[in-house]
């Protein structure tokens, strides 16, 4: 792939691919999970849910979308971006392989309003496949509860899978992926984009799924200390991440970081900016009380059942208090309380 | 409504509790501090201070720094009187006591004081009483409702302290931040039908002593003021007794240190807007309602011996046109402390409801109450005593407010 913007590392750079045509392949949806199976890949992240278990019930509870989620979480990780710049033949591909398994009627794909009209023009017709949504990339909009809502206006609980909804949401790496071994290129390659914020650079990758992240940091030649923690996915969900773990089964979008001297917590001025942020319109910081006296029934109405835990909370509170945890200890509570019942 | 404050202590608890630890956690953060916060909300309060001090000289400042340092210092007494109290800290004091002190007269920064019609007052404990009365209110209120206690301390020392409340002060342009404001003249009438910068000063006093526009304003619109054989109209109210419209905007009226300048009170709010620290949508909402509730509201066209005339819609009487009612309404406006309450107050946190849209619906209750309080019951205190009584409905608000539930 010498023409793209992709250090390849542990493998030969692979061919570019040329452009097909729209019917694509003839994989099932079990081939697919066979094949995720087979290459470690475990998709399961923040823009795409657990893509296995979603072909599973959609062969059995049926789907009529399949949803492509090419929206990037933060503009200076623009993994989604630049393979639709790149790469959209093979994205396009998977894409239309994974509507054909599962015999969805419909196909979208949701970009960026940033992204160049040029490269995805917006669907004008309904009839078109993949029909092209614009929307405006800002976080957390890429979360499929609000992807969901925006596009198709049903209503996700957090947690729970899009096929609920008759929807598959897949994203673009993981649709790049499909679309590269539809299309029979080998080697499995997995898109990443790693970004240094010590140094604002950012470095997009393609790499075998089974090599570890802390290998991919090493040949990327991205030295880590004491003071840098890796995380993966949106930056304010603060995600941390082993370096043993296989690059196959994390977030794509990697991130350097130098670790911050804490401080202290002060008390809830009530403010309200974590309410008023919230893009699901639950209350924080009810909820941070609801934690402290362990209140599942507060915990319930400050509404922790919607957290997307996208940590806009976390990011605006002037009071640094750790609002995002204590909506997850309340979502830990209500469970707790519904297997104790 | 959450009643009590999450306590500091809990944090690390938490964080421990959910595999972040505290230094992943301050990775990303705005950086938007409650510190920067009372910064911000001081530098914006600073403006209506600068126009108080020119208008009212040392006494505002001293009126000011008697007020919040009688806060701070009885705050450093209650903050160890139970748990209620251990919130009163300078930080969290200071912001709440800015707005009482400017929403005080700054002739109260006096020891004694001749009022008309109630003769020689005592007031020099009236400024303390108010920094003490703004720490009570805080702590028997408690921290969620530290907006309540900034509205009801100025509302309590006016009730308690009546007659020398009214504001009839102010100095002359040529005397302006450093005069004294009681070595002052009653004012001539050309000084009552020019503007407070153009006046021609022919005296060395250093200040004009006038009644104010929301007096005037009070006593036309609840039939006080009854002429004798005659009638009074609206018209000649405004032509003729008040103000010129200018000494409200800009400066030179008696009144409250911080509410009279309107253009200082705007731009300092407009400040806590870009700064991101208020919803504009709030005071816009109560201006609009309460513009639209003194248009339509009752109000006495004109006044005669046997008591007022009342007219809806004011501007479709015929002693009463469009010119002149819509006049009357932005006397109203700039009159009182209308435009102080809705950009400083209104929005605060610990009054407004959570909900977008019920704070379009406090916005507009509150902005047309304060009409209806300003005409029937007093123009000085008629913004306070409407948003105390909405933000009696917040909890309610809160209550009702329904969430989009995904699912």
């Amino acid at each position: 792939m010498r023409d793209l913007p992709f250090i390849c590392v542990g493998m030969e750079a692979p061919a570019a691919s040329e452009p097909v045509a729209a019917e694509g392949s003839t994989a099932t949806a079990s081939a697919i999970v066979a094949f995720l199976h087979e290459h470690g890949l475990s998709i399961d992240r923040w823009a795409c849910p657990d893509l296995s278990e979603q072909l599973r019930l959609a062969l059995t509870r049926g789907v009529d979308v399949v949803l492509c989620n090419a929206l990037d979480s933060e503009p200076d990780a623009p993994l989604s971006a630049t393979l639709l710049r790149s790469c959209r033949q093979d994205v396009l591909r998977g894409l239309r392989a994974v509507a054909a398994a599962v015999r969805a009627a419909r196909c979208l794909i949701a970009v960026g309003r940033e992204l160049d009209p040029a490269v995805f023009p917006t669907s004008r017709r309904a009839a078109d496949n993949p029909q092209v949504v614009r929307l405006l990339s800002s976080y957390p909009q890429s979360h499929p509860t609000l992807l969901i809502q925006t596009t198709l206006h049903r209503a996700l609980l957090p947690g729970r899978l899009p096929t609920e909804r008759g929807v598959l949401v897949i994203d673009a790496p993981a649709a790049f992926v499909l679309g590269r071994w539809v299309g029979g290129f080998q080697p499995v390659a997995v898109p990443l984009c790693v970004r240094d914020d010590r140094s604002a650079a950012v470095t997009l990758a393609l790499s075998l799924p089974r090599l570890t992240v802390g290998d991919l940091l090493a040949r990327l030649g991205l030295a880590m200390d004491r003071q840098t923690v890796l995380i993966c996915g949106p930056k304010l969900r603060k995600q941390q991440l082993p370096r043993e773990a296989p690059v196959g089964a994390v977030d794509p979008v990697l991130r350097v970081c130098r670790i911050v001297a804490p401080r202290a917590s002060d008390i809830c001025t009530r403010c309200n900016w974590c309410a008023d942020i919230c893009p699901v319109d639950l209350l924080p910081m009810m909820a941070l009380e609801a934690a402290q006296f362990g209140d599942a029934r507060a915990a319930e109405r400050a509404g922790v059942r919607r957290c997307i835990a996208c940590g806009l909370c976390d990011y605006v509170c002037p009071s640094r208090l750790p609002l995002m945890a204590a909506v997850q200890l309340g979502q830990a509570q209500l469970r707790a309380g519904v297997s104790g019942d | 409504m959450v009643t009590e404050p999450a306590t500091s202590s809990s944090a690390p608890i938490l964080a421990a509790g959910h595999g972040f630890t505290a230094g992943v956690r301050a990775m990303f953060w705005s950086g938007v501090s409650n510190d920067r916060i009372v910064i911000h909300q001081c530098l914006a309060m600073l403006l209506p201070l600068l126009a108080g001090l020119m208008m009212y000289g040392w006494r505002a400042a001293g009126a000011v720094a008697t007020v919040v340092l009688t806060a701070l210092l009885s705050g450093a007494l209650w903050q160890h009187v139970g748990r209620r109290g251990s919130w009163l800290r300078p930080g969290q004091l200071l912001p709440l006591a800015l707005p009482v002190a400017l929403m005080l007269p700054a002739h109260l920064f006096a020891r004694r004081l001749e009022m008309e019609g109630a003769g020689l007052i005592t007031v020099w404990p009236i400024l303390p009483a108010a920094g003490l009365t703004l720490v009570v209110c805080c702590w028997l209120m408690g921290f969620s409702h530290r907006g309540m206690a900034v509205l009801l301390t100025p509302l309590l020392i006016s009730s308690l302290f009546g007659a020398a409340m009214e504001p009839q002060w102010v100095l002359k342009r040529s005397h302006a931040f450093l005069g004294d404001l009681l070595d002052a003249e009653p004012a001539p009438d050309e000084a009552r039908t020019t503007g407070w910068h153009e006046y021609a000063d022919t005296s060395d006093r250093a200040a004009l002593r006038t009644r104010p526009s929301a007096a005037r304003l009070t006593a036309f619109t609840t039939g006080v003021d009854r002429p004798e054989r005659s009638w009074l109209s609206m018209e000649h109210v405004i032509r003729d007794e008040l103000a010129p419209l200018e000494n409200l905007f800009l400066a030179g009226e008696p009144g409250p240190i911080g509410t009279t300048s309107a253009v200082a009170v705007v731009i300092g709010g407009l400040l806590l807007i870009y700064w991101g620290l208020s919803d504009y949508r709030i005071p816009l909402l109560i201006v609009v309602g309460a513009l639209l509730a003194l248009l339509v509201l009752p109000v006495p066209v004109v006044v005669t011996e046997a008591g007022p005339q009342w007219r809806w819609l004011a501007f479709r009487a015929d002693a009463a046109r469009w010119d002149v009612a819509v006049t009357f309404a932005n006397y109203q406006i700039l009159g009182s402390p209308l435009l102080f309450v809705a950009l400083f107050l209104a929005p605060a946190a610990s009054l407004r409801p959570l909900g977008r849209s019920w704070r379009a619906v406090y916005a507009l209750l509150a902005g047309i109450l304060s009409a209806a309080a300003q005409l029937y019951i007093d123009a000085a205190t008629g913004p306070c005593i409407a948003l105390l009584l909405v933000a009696l409905l917040t909890p309610l608000m809160d209550h009702l407010r329904r969430s989009r539930d995904p699912g």
